[in-house]
């Protein structure tokens, strides 16, 4: 199946906008409240917000930034005494109203149901008990009430440790697809810890598989926070796989769901350019390096408009500057469809060829002296999980 | 015997004969620990003359030559020399690696704990790799952090 890349939106997000209007990066958006208020979100262009999901975002009901309370179904904003879980239920209907007649004004693509965030295991009973109370029953209710035949996304926000528990994570497929009425999954994972690149086979393994079930119970996948194993993820056949920007688009991690922490002065990270051929961001440093030594190279693995931007002597790398992430838009974008037009066995073979000759390419450039350390050590893992996927799918022996 | 810690072995280097021949005569300066680069060197030295000025980062390790060798690569965004400098009884296992410091043109010493050095690879003056970082450390070292 031919699968759609979005943009997970975050701060910024107009960067990703007019990298879809002006140079075709896309054929959507996914817009979170944390990061656009209510009056934004109504204000973009209808044919876009028509084809957007809107993700409701309550994954940690305890807590609104000053974004999200510009929206009036946060639990702060329905329930006297602010968010409390015992109390919740008694409100969630309200809150489902609110929510999907917020969605249904602003004609989405879909209605989202939205979820809790669990950092541990509690029993997939106890799990699915609360989310059909607090937000599937209600939120079907307040659908079936207005009518609507528009496709309904339930998400999900799985850890690790579910995922890759065979139990658990059946237990949670038989439930989903014995949901009555929704057409399909967002689902976001959780790694933690974990590096920049995904290097856990188990969790890769698992992941495909998940999703893979859930494609084959024809329901609609939406796999959100995706960094670059989007492409070894598209193997199992999801129906939208996502891009973004700054690094909290591309990598789920709870924490940044905390608004009473939210750090100021932090430093940050390096900036970095997405190589298509090497499967990573690389750091601006050896970015420059790479232009010094083997300016044809740079320019062959990665050449576009920003490309020639970023290494325009003078230029100030930062990692508030849009030129890496437009940069990336175009390069991931271009990747990820050029997959997409392959299905399967076929989908397969390409991804091994394309993770085969980035670990080439690493290893090219240490012969050349380049020293990246531990830089292109995830895609061994890559290629095992995918082979065993493939496996299992009878497309190897 | 090795040094005990990296910390022991960094004192060792900035007492030793070394480091004293390489920022005498002419004005020179010391930094241990400069961060907001790309990586933190354990030492940099910044030698200058009327001509020129030659900037040296040094990576000290007691047994892992491989994370140094990443590590100095680093600095060389921003130095013309970068070295690693292993305790000497552990400098075996890199010696072996020999092709991989010369074609990364990253220097390699070692020191005991008596305060000798050895030179095993030297590496050439080449300009900093990234212009950016390159202005950065000369802001650094020469306005706004305090001389060792």
């Amino acid at each position: 199946m031919k699968f759609e890349i979005y943009h997970q939106l975050g701060h910024n997000g107009t960067w990703n906008i007019d990298s879809i209007k002006n140079e075709n990066t896309g054929e959507g958006i996914i817009i979170s409240p944390r990061s656009m208020n209510k009056k934004n979100t109504e204000k973009i262009e209808e044919s876009l917000r028509k084809k957007a999901i809107f993700d409701p975002l309550l994954l940690n009901p305890h807590q609104v930034n000053t974004k999200m309370a510009t929206y009036d179904f946060y639990p702060n904003d329905v329930m006297p005494y602010g968010f409390e879980t015992k109390q919740f239920s008694q409100y969630s209907s309200i809150i489902a109203n609110k929510c999907i007649k917020f969605q249904d004004q602003n004609d989405f693509r879909y209605f989202v149901i939205p979820t809790r965030y669990y950092n541990d295991m509690p029993p997939v009973s106890t799990l699915t008990r609360i989310l059909n109370e607090h937000f599937i029953d209600p939120f079907l209710t307040a659908i079936e009430n207005l009518g609507s035949h528009k496709g309904v996304i339930i998400q999900l926000i799985l850890n690790s440790n579910m995922i890759k528990n065979d139990e658990y994570a059946s237990d949670l497929l038989n439930w989903i697809t014995g949901i009555e009425g929704i057409d399909g999954v967002y689902l976001i994972t959780e790694l933690s810890p974990r590096d920049k690149q995904i290097g856990d086979v188990d969790f890769l393994y698992s992941l495909l598989n998940f999703v893979n079930a859930l494609s084959q119970n024809e329901l609609e996948v939406i796999l959100g926070y995706l960094n670059t194993e989007a492409l070894l993820l598209s193997i199992a056949n999801p129906s939208i796989i996502t891009i973004g920007s700054y690094e909290n688009t591309r990598n789920f991690n709870s924490n940044n769901f905390i608004y009473d922490n939210e750090k100021t002065g932090q430093k940050g990270p390096t900036p970095r350019l997405y190589i298509p051929r090497l499967l990573d961001w690389i750091e601006h440093p050896y970015i420059d390096l790479m232009n010094k030594t083997d300016p044809d190279y740079i320019r062959s693995a990665a050449h576009n408009e920003y490309l020639d931007q970023v290494l325009k002597p003078g230029y100030k790398w930062h990692f508030t500057k849009p030129e890496p992430y437009k940069h990336f838009f175009i390069e991931g974008y271009k990747q990820l469809r050029e997959i997409s037009i392959v299905e399967d066995n076929e989908r397969y073979c390409e991804i091994c060829n394309i993770i085969d000759s980035a670990t080439r390419e690493y290893s090219q450039l240490k012969e050349a002296g380049f020293e990246l350390g531990v830089a292109g050590s995830y895609l061994p893992k890559w290629s095992t999980a995918a082979h065993l996927f493939a496996k299992k799918q009878g497309w190897r022996k | 015997m090795g040094f005990k810690s990296e910390k022991e072995m960094v004192e060792a280097i900035i007492e030793s004969n070394y480091i004293k021949d390489l920022t005498n005569p002419g004005p020179s300066i010391i930094k241990e620990e400069v961060k907001g680069l790309f990586g933190v060197p354990d030492i940099i030295v910044v030698k200058k003359n009327s001509e020129k000025q030659i900037s040296y980062a040094f990576e000290a390790k007691l047994t892992n030559w491989r994370r140094a060798l990443v590590q100095a690569f680093r600095y060389k965004a921003f130095v013309n020399r970068s070295y690693v400098i292993m305790d000497h009884d552990h400098v075996a296992p890199a010696l072996l690696q020999g092709e991989r410091f010369s074609r990364s043109n990253i220097g390699l010493m070692s020191i005991d704990n008596t305060g000798t050095i050895y030179f095993h690879y030297h590496p050439y003056d080449e300009s900093p790799y990234s212009p950016q970082l390159e202005s950065k450390f000369n802001s650094m070292v020469t306005e706004t952090m305090p001389c060792r």
